[in-house]
């Protein structure tokens, strides 16, 4: 299975295959350049061609330009770990697991997909009892909510699955603190109690989920409950997971029972249907069976076939009128998926009017 | 030897002739040298490109497609703003939201632009705010907060036989330690305008060519951009290790005075004066320490641009003579 947008595109062609940047000409670079840029994957694409050892062999600009993008990503990272520390200070004396989410759990566990990774926020999962908690201590260390909006600070707190974005004033990374891996009014709620008890302690103290856990929460962020527009970079770093997990001992065996367990098998079955199509990530044919019975029917697959590849990128796929299509098209799924039809009518409403009352 | 030597690290590199480059600026994009950096630009609007062909067209530019550091774009984003209501459109190719000027703001939205790209994006050299200038193996680094007339100072040492590496990017290639030359159009604002036509008036006689419209209104007053020196223009590839470093003060009614400070002050003030410090973390640690170990330091406080340019090379005058004493015996 293949795709005929994604696979003539430069930049996927190159994270397919980082060889391919010892054979590029001007025009193709630049056109890798300003694709990386803007799925945010330009240090990503120097660190492949710094762990191939291929730099030397490139054009001297491009050397260059990666030397920015490396220093860029390492202080991204180190941005993270400084926080994480701050976080831990923070949360000094809590009774209750503090598991990283995203970035930070990958940061933490030292995944593949870090490398060049670019992070901006930090996102913690706390058991919902101990939210009111977290978000004392935060504020008690200085951390300032970032939303003074009324209405966006009350739909955090009812129907949302975490605290609206804290930030630090000395620092400017942005952080959210989680109860949920879905929002409360999702049409799939998984038993976050399981995902708490199977995390597991790291040597920073922090926990991260567990592998398995791990890719399904990637997979929800990205099917169910965020944005499908511009995700190129989850939906990479899920191929770079399946790869580095699919080696452990019963990896494959524990990842579609457990989507059943959590209720998650629609968004498991895109993510794998996708990183397969778009990245040619190697899953086990057993693995795509399991997942099959848990598709759309052929017609919401086939709408999806077409958005999905198309929309993934800012920079590619399907253009003018059609884009417009599938791009809110995805965005009202999102929603749909994520809240009741009243509620999303009110909540789409007030976003909708805030626009005129708040000039632009 | 044509003036243009230095251009040719590739046959590649050629002058357009105001026509060419025209056209090339209108269709897909002219695609500019300054100093490390090659950006393509392409603006739509016939005042944005006389205006930048004055500024630029002593400038190198490829004639076939090289690697970009950047792209910028100045367009009208449909016909009512190309043409009915003009209004200058920028796509840094960033991801960033640019607010759009009105067309006739001219090259305010291009330099702006140009300054984003560098100013977010460049990691690879450690960057100051600060005005520099080098001469005769001295490298002179300025660096200080907007308004405290760096820009003139760099521009007005600029045409008085210095070379000019920036108004206000002052960039470093941390591996060799030296300074990177990136003359760019100097941005003058309010009073700077009428002492640095006649500064240049002084040493040209057709000192109007090298400044643009003046644009009234913007966010920081009225703002108009000066052309470096041509000798500035073609010495861009030349570097230089910084050695001297000057806080520059600008304070209408002071005695012009040269007073010490410690090195550690100027360790603190580079430090302050750079945008990327953070992000690059202990190389640009290493090298600034460098640049302060190997640089005399001062602050100098003047009420004109003739008494900081007095006290500039007053100051300098000790570390060009072991420059030139080295140089001798070496």
């Amino acid at each position: 299975m293949a795709n005929v947008i994604t696979d003539k595109n430069i930049l996927i062609r190159v994270l397919k295959n980082p060889e391919l940047m010892t054979s590029l000409d001007a025009s193709e670079w630049n056109a890798l350049l300003s694709e990386a840029r803007i799925s945010n994957l330009a240090g990503r694409v120097a660190a492949d061609a710094e762990s191939l050892k291929i730099i030397d062999l490139l054009p001297a600009k491009v050397q260059n330009l990666f030397k920015s993008f490396t220093y860029n990503s390492l202080s991204s990272a180190r941005m993270i770990r400084w926080e994480m520390n701050r976080v831990m200070r923070a949360l000094k004396g809590s009774d209750e697991k503090v598991i990283l989410l995203k970035g930070a759990a990958y940061l933490d566990k030292g995944l593949s997909c870090t490398r060049g990774r670019i992070s901006v926020d930090l996102d913690i999962l706390v058991p919902k009892k101990r939210i009111d908690w977290v978000e004392e201590k935060f504020i008690a260390a200085g951390w300032q909510h970032q939303l003074d909006n009324d209405y966006d600070q009350k739909f955090y707190r009812e129907y949302a699955h975490e605290l609206p974005p804290m930030v630090h004033p000395d620092r400017r990374i942005s952080i959210d603190v989680h109860h949920s891996i879905l929002p409360v009014t999702s049409r799939v709620s998984p038993d976050m109690s399981k995902l708490i008890k199977d995390a597991v302690k790291s040597k920073s103290g922090f926990y991260t989920f567990s592998d398995v856990d791990i890719i399904l929460h990637s997979v929800v962020h990205q099917f169910q409950d965020g944005e499908l527009r511009s995700s190129l970079r989850n939906l990479l770093e899920q191929h770079d997971m399946l790869n580095e997990f699919g080696k452990n001992a019963g990896f494959w065996e524990k990842l579609v029972p457990r989507a059943i367990e959590l209720g998650l098998t629609r968004a498991l079955y895109y993510a794998l249907r996708y990183t397969q199509m778009i990245m040619g990530t190697e899953i086990p044919d057993t693995v795509m069976a399991d997942i099959r019975p848990y598709g759309p029917n052929p017609i919401v697959r086939n709408i999806m076939d077409w958005m999905v590849p198309g929309v993934i990128s800012p920079s590619f796929g399907i253009t003018g009128f059609a884009r417009w299509v599938a791009a809110n098209g995805l965005y009202i799924r999102s929603h749909w998926l994520r809240m009741p039809p009243l509620l999303l009518t009110r909540h789409l409403t007030i976003k909708f009017f805030r626009r005129f009352s708040m000039g632009g | 030897m044509p003036p243009t030597s230095l251009f040719h690290k590739t046959d590649n590199l050629i002058n357009f002739t105001d026509q060419q480059l025209d056209a090339r600026l209108a269709s897909g994009g002219a695609q500019l040298e300054i100093g490390p950096f090659t950006v393509n630009v392409a603006l739509k609007f016939k005042n944005i490109r006389d205006e930048f062909i004055r500024i630029y067209r002593d400038y190198p530019f490829y004639d076939n497609p090289v690697v970009l550091d950047n792209s910028i774009r100045i367009f009208g984003r449909n016909l009512y703003r190309q043409y009915i209501k003009p209004q200058a459109f920028v796509d840094v190719g960033m991801n960033s939201d640019f607010i759009p000027l009105p067309a006739s703001m001219g090259m305010v939205s291009l330099e702006m632009g140009l300054n984003w790209q560098v100013a977010s994006a460049c990691k690879q050299y450690l960057m100051f705010h600060a005005g520099v200038v080098a001469k005769d193996g001295v490298g002179l680094v300025m660096p200080a907060m907007s308004g405290s007339g760096k820009s003139t100072l760099a521009a007005g040492l600029s045409y008085r036989g210095w070379q000019l590496h920036s108004d206000e990017f002052g960039l470093l290639d941390m591996e060799s330690g030296e300074l990177v030359p990136y003359p760019r159009a100097v941005s003058l604002k309010n009073q700077s305008i009428t002492v640095m036509k006649d500064w240049v008036g002084q040493v040209s006689d057709n000192a109007d060519e090298y400044f643009t419209s003046e644009y009234h209104g913007t966010p920081k007053g009225t703002i108009c951009y000066l052309r470096p020196p041509k000798e500035s223009i073609e010495l861009m590839h030349k570097r230089t290790k910084p050695n001297v470093v000057i806080l520059p003060i600008y304070d209408a009614g002071a005695k012009p005075a040269i007073r010490p400070i410690t090195k550690t002050m100027a360790f603190f003030r580079m430090v302050m004066s750079s945008a990327n410090y953070g992000d690059i973390g202990e190389d640009a640690f290493r090298a600034i320490s460098d640049i302060i170990n190997a640089s005399d330091v001062c602050e100098i406080i003047y009420p004109s641009l003739d008494d900081a340019v007095s006290l500039v090379e007053e100051f300098v005058a000790k570390k060009a003579s072991e420059i030139k004493a080295g140089g001798d015996h070496g």
